[in-house]
């Protein structure tokens, strides 16, 4: 089951960003855009999909959908992230910004 | 008014919001660190006699809230619901309000007092913001207080509070705000509140609260309701109220309620806050762009742990020696005192060398913790996990693992294995330390030395040195993928961590740091390497063989050791040590190796002085052990690489075994595990090598 399901989430995923060659053009006809791809700049939390373990504590910690969510880096080549939500900083690893959307 | 009356008082708080530091202030030294039973989470105490009153202050571990994902937080609960702590100081970061006081709205829902120490409001300031204090109590219906912890300020403001609530019944019924959650939410808790009074066991829980929990798809709380003889009338009832909320918002019940959380500490914010003047250049943010640099962060990083190793290593080592010479002295005063024997060997070699092994590594590990302490306390230490975790995650280690490793690497496992500590989850505490023994410490390092140099010309000695250390740190790596995919594969780790505003430490927060973890290893690890220390002692000094008086000291003690139970034992398991291509001597002194690795070599010089007639032999072990016709550059790499792998030193492993919680399973793994693939790893090389005419 988990691998049928892995399988189509990575073809979904392929299907709705990586055809786009950037961030910039993805947000433009997607509305949506992964985190481990952005460019810094203000954005806004759409939906974390991963277990529920991670996703009450990004709940927790401020992640609620809507908020504002300012990029200040991208860091390294897979794109783990900084960013500044609630008014504190948090590093996110790219294995978890992959899973995170934001729209504009 | 009694003379002694005692007060509990639990200190919750986010991480980084400065409550450690509270604790130090509001404690001072009087204080003790243990476990909490069963989880690896550190449990502090302390108390202070303050107007009469005996006050016990807990130290609940930093969370941001009061869910079950995580050991801190089940621990922060427990202690919270089942303990009922007299009062709640929650410890708020006011330059950060809007994070932290989402656990005041949990914690409000219980029912215990709560008072908010609004610390560092000094930070605050320099921000250009300032707090109304007055209008704060008077909405969240609780006091507050401003502290600055580092500084000591609005500490007795506290203490007079908390023993005026002690005293005054009326303060113990605070009026306090609650969060509103709507009407549907409202209703659906109401229900759940109705199910919940009727049943026995649940009725010393607020209800409100563990309504809210149900709602919020707690995984205790449902536990805790599923044991009640109701329950699966309310698990249905919540099951049906989660449903009502999902179809009604749209949105899952649980980000409905944090939604709801946050907009009332938004709000509370809002009102309480105001913009005074500019905010001052803010460091922080200066550092970081250095810091987190995607081309320096790495630089950096390497930098600052070179620093931690050096300090820890390097300037411990005049302490590390004048507690040697203490101890060679101590030993040569009771040998004076009591007479020759086996009591004298027993105390001087046994009890003396065992206290002596344990106390050596003291300042070395204080030395560390102070390292460890200052950037941890700065707030490097969680950005410097950032930059590695790429690399790690790799292994299936975590960004901090790297630090452990490093101190192991020519320092020694001890420290590593205990700087694990800055670790947070258990399963990757666990995987580290099992690797840490792999690299090559100090100890090792000698006997690396001594074969390399016996068998390989001087031109490629180093190349092979160099050849070992990436052998090792490939060992130490696959061995955590390894594990990360089969033994430990359910759990996965997430990088999700807040980065704390760099500050200065203050120095007796440090020495407080250091000086409990410092103590814990000591109270751990050292009852129990002393008992093993006694034991390998009597493993190598008996039986006693006949002294012949015609041989010189060093002969007698060869055939001391050939006669003893571990060299018997060598020689009952040559034959598992033959297809490595190692005889009885060798075996005895890769035996020895238990006790520390350095004694390797000197177990090979015992064993090779036997047979001179000639006691003023001068001959080098170096050249000895090449002369000899057992030896060969192959035999002497397989040597290296069972030495490499097999199990540690017996500090390491007790250490090990304290630190994973006394897990049985996991010290066998070690022992056995390490062994076993040494064995395999060396057989594979021997013979390879043996088929190809490799060095034989």
């Amino acid at each position: 089951m988990k691998s049928i399901y892995e399988y189509w989430h990575r073809r979904w995923i392929k299907a709705h960003f990586q055809k786009f060659k950037s961030f910039n053009n993805c947000l433009k006809y997607n509305c949506m855009a992964k985190l481990s791809n952005a460019v810094p700049g203000v954005y806004r939390f759409v939906a974390a999909y991963c277990d529920e373990k991670l996703g009450h504590r990004l709940l927790e910690m401020g992640f609620v959908p809507g908020e504002k969510l300012t990029v200040i880096a991208n860091i390294g080549s897979k794109g783990s992230v900084m960013v500044k939500v609630k008014g504190s900083k948090i590093a996110l690893s790219n294995k978890i910004a992959d899973k995170i959307l934001l729209k504009k | 008014m009694d003379a002694n009356k005692n007060i509990t008082v639990a200190l919750a708080g986010n991480p980084n919001s400065g409550k450690s530091a509270l604790f130090n202030c509001l404690t001072g030294s009087n204080q003790h660190v243990g476990n909490y039973p069963g989880v690896t989470v550190e449990k502090k105490e302390g108390s202070k006699i303050y107007k009469r009153c005996n006050i016990n202050f807990i130290d609940l571990p930093g969370t941001y809230s009061l869910s079950a994902y995580s050991d801190d937080e089940v621990v922060a609960r427990d202690f919270l619901l089942n303990a009922k702590p007299d009062i709640v100081i929650n410890v708020v970061d006011a330059a950060n309000m809007e994070r932290n006081l989402y656990l005041f709205t949990q914690i409000t829902e219980l029912d215990t007092p709560v008072i908010i120490a609004l610390n560092m409001i000094d930070i605050l300031k320099s921000h250009g913001k300032s707090v109304d204090k007055k209008v704060m109590s008077d909405l969240l219906g609780v006091p507050v207080f401003a502290t600055v912890a580092s500084k000591a300020i609005g500490i007795n403001n506290l203490l007079d509070c908390i023993v005026n609530i002690c005293e005054n019944e009326k303060f113990k019924y605070q009026a306090r705000a609650k969060v509103d959650y709507g009407e549907d939410i409202k209703e659906e808790t109401n229900k759940l509140e109705k199910l919940i009074s009727k049943s026995l066991e649940l009725s010393k829980f607020p209800k409100n609260w563990l309504s809210i929990k149900l709602l919020d798809n707690d995984l205790l709380a449902l536990k805790l309701v599923s044991k009640a003889n109701n329950g699966i009338k309310i698990l249905e009832q919540v099951e049906k109220s989660r449903n009502h909320i999902k179809k009604h918002f749209n949105e899952q019940a649980e980000t409905e309620i944090t939604n709801r959380r946050y907009g009332f500490v938004n709000a509370v914010v809002k009102i309480v806050v105001s913009k005074t003047g500019q905010k001052k250049i803010d460091i922080t943010e200066i550092i970081d762009s250095f810091a987190l640099n995607r081309y320096l962060g790495i630089p950096i990083f390497a930098v600052v742990m070179y620093i931690i190793f050096k300090f820890t290593f390097t300037f411990s080592e005049p302490v590390v020696n004048l507690f040697g010479l203490f101890f060679a002295w101590f030993g040569s005063i009771v040998a004076r005192i009591i007479p020759n024997g086996p009591i004298q060997s027993l105390i001087v070699d046994g009890i003396v060398g065992g206290v002596g092994g344990v106390l050596g590594f003291f300042p070395l590990v204080l030395f560390m913790f102070f390292a460890i302490a200052f950037f941890e306390d700065s707030g490097y230490m969680a950005r410097a996990a950032f930059v590695m975790d790429e690399i790690m995650s790799r292994f299936g280690l975590h960004g901090k693992s790297f630090l452990p490793l490093m101190l192991s690497t020519n320092g020694c496992a001890v420290p590593g294995i205990l700087a694990t500590r800055t670790l947070d989850s258990k399963r990757d505490r666990l995987i580290t330390m099992f690797v840490v023994p792999f690299m090559i410490c100090g100890a090792k390092l000698p006997v690396f030395a001594l074969i390399i140099g016996a068998f390989f010309s001087v031109k490629y000695q180093t190349g092979i040195m160099f050849f070992m250390y990436i052998l090792s740190i490939v060992i130490a790596l696959s061995v955590a993928k390894f594990l990360s995919i089969i033994v430990l594969k359910n759990e996965s780790t997430h990088f999700v961590m807040e980065l704390p505003p760099y500050h200065l430490p203050t120095i007796k927060g440090l020495f407080l740091k250091m000086w409990e973890r410092g103590w814990l290893y000591v109270r751990k690890a050292g009852t129990v390497i002393v008992f093993i220390s006694i034991l390998v002692w009597v493993v190598f000094a008996y039986p006693k063989a006949p002294v012949d008086k015609n041989l010189t000291e060093a002969e007698n003690a060869a055939i001391q050791m050939k006669y003893s139970i571990a060299g018997r034992a060598g020689k009952i398991l040559e034959p598992l040590f033959k297809p490595i291509g190692m005889d009885g001597s060798k075996a005895i002194a890769l035996i020895s190796g238990f006790a520390a690795k350095e004694v390797i070599v000197s177990t090979l010089g015992t064993i090779y002085s036997i047979g001179k007639v000639d006691s003023k032999d001068t001959l080098p072990l170096k050249e000895k052990i090449a002369a000899d016709k057992d030896w060969s550059p192959l035999k002497g790499m397989t040597f290296l690489i069972f030495c490499l792998i097999y199990l540690p030193c017996i500090i390491s492993v007790t250490c090990f075994f304290k630190e994973t919680g006394s897990s049985y399973k996991w010290l066998t793994l070690l022992v056995v595990g390490n062994t076993v693939f040494a064995w395999i790893a060396s057989f594979i090389v021997f013979q390879v090598g043996t088929l190809l005419k490799v060095g034989v």
